[in-house]
């Protein structure tokens, strides 16, 4: 049995590659270990060709654990098997590779350079790898068939000088352009007394939202969510969800946006870098046609 | 940009609120003018502001009776293409130290 590793690092010169036999391959195959199956999509962007490092392509010949495939790659800490991927059992098992006491041993004696090389690129790569929760965060949500009534993201339907400096995150939240920036309540002459979530909600309620706190990021049958969160004793701000899953907002007299203070898609509003508007307060439903808002 | 107090005199504004409208407040000439000559003492600036998260305080603004504008945020202070470091936003809080006591939150 054998095992060959090669750190796909280089564009023109070869990749450092190393035949395994012996004790050494056991310890291999141990941390090679399957640990956790991930779906390929989740993960695709770790294969993606780019320069520098893109990963530990590993062939073994011979007797394998069950589960370990005869060929695979390894990229911060997922092995990709043909249309299968899995987190390893060792998820530092690249930097193991690279570094001085790693199997690449014994091509350090004529390239002395290389283990600095490889410990510094294969670090450097995996640093703007996203990290696997941020990516879980930011995934696509599987579309439900509720979405299907949530309206269609079209920021450039609202970011135009006759919309945008006159509508605002509830204009946008409820799909009802007013060009008053319009208030929670004040349609209904009820308009929320303090800019906290009971106040807020309340007033929304009068203007025929409806109450869904048990929403749980979940489309609604009829109409589209939409969730009220609060800078405390500052200002309210509402996100809607839309058909492809993803929420979107109007942060004021700004551009429609689907992307939270850290410039990441949102999947969820709770869980999405919100700035000063701290508290989340509800999931509410509009149904179209119903809202009267001004 | 709120326009609403710029009918005549000095104005200023912040970014601030989503659902609120935004502050804007009027600015006494000698302030602006005392502003505007800080302004003037500030290094160029490589590149204009860049754009600010979507939520939460992004900048503030002054407007001249004649429409002349400056935008101030993330060290920067910008008018018309010509942009000026506010390494430690002295211009940027003198600015906001206009506005009236209790209208912008502490901490900006």
């Amino acid at each position: 049995m054998s095992i060959t590793l090669t750190v796909d690092v280089f564009s023109g010169r070869p990749n450092p590659t190393v035949v395994i036999t012996g004790p050494q391959e056991e310890e291999l195959l141990e941390r090679l270990r399957p640990e956790e199956k991930v779906h390929l999509e989740e993960v695709a962007h770790l294969a993606e060709p780019r320069l520098g490092y893109r990963g530990v392509a590993v062939q073994i010949e011979g007797e394998r654990p069950r589960g370990v495939p005869s060929s695979l790659r390894v990229v911060n800490g997922v092995a990709f098997a043909g249309k299968k991927a899995f987190r390893i059992a060792d998820a530092g098992f690249e930097g193991f590779v690279g570094s001085s006491e790693g199997p690449l041993r014994p091509l350090h004696g004529r390239e002395q350079e290389l283990p600095q090389l490889l410990w510094d690129e294969i670090g450097r790569s995996l640093e703007l790898m996203v990290p696997w929760e941020r990516i879980r965060e930011t995934l696509k949500p599987k579309v439900e068939p509720g979405c299907q009534c949530a309206p269609l993201y079209e920021p450039e339907w609202w970011n135009v000088p006759a919309i945008q400096p006159y509508n605002n995150c509830y204009n946008y939240g409820t799909d009802v352009r007013t060009n008053t920036f319009a208030q929670p309540g004040k349609a209904a002459g009820a308009e929320y007394t303090g800019l906290t979530c009971s106040a807020v909600r309340k007033a929304a309620l009068a203007d025929d939202l409806i109450d869904a706190p048990k929403a749980n990021n979940k489309c609604p049958g009829k109409g589209h969510l939409v969730a009220l969160v609060i800078w405390p004793n500052s200002d309210f701000h509402w996100y809607r969800k839309g058909k492809t899953g993803y929420w979107s907002h109007k942060p004021g007299s700004t551009a429609v946006t689907n992307r939270d203070n850290s410039g990441a898609l949102i999947a969820d509003p709770r869980s999405a870098d919100r700035g000063p508007y701290t508290s989340f307060c509800t999931f509410m439903v509009v149904m179209h046609g119903h809202v009267r808002i001004i | 940009m709120d326009t609403s107090a710029s009918s005549e005199g000095w104005t200023a504004g912040a970014r601030l609120y989503s659902g609120r409208e935004d502050p804007t407040w009027r600015v006494p000439g000698e302030q602006a003018e005392s502003i505007l000559a800080s302004w003037d003492q500030l290094p160029s600036a490589p590149s204009p502001p860049p754009e600010p998260p979507p939520l939460g305080y992004g900048g503030c603004w002054l407007r001249a009776p004649d429409g002349r504008e400056w935008w101030a945020g993330d060290e920067v202070m910008a008018s018309e293409g010509d942009a000026r470091t506010d390494p430690k936003r002295e211009v940027e809080r003198a600015l906001l130290a206009t506005a009236p006591a209790g209208m912008l939150p502490e901490g900006l």
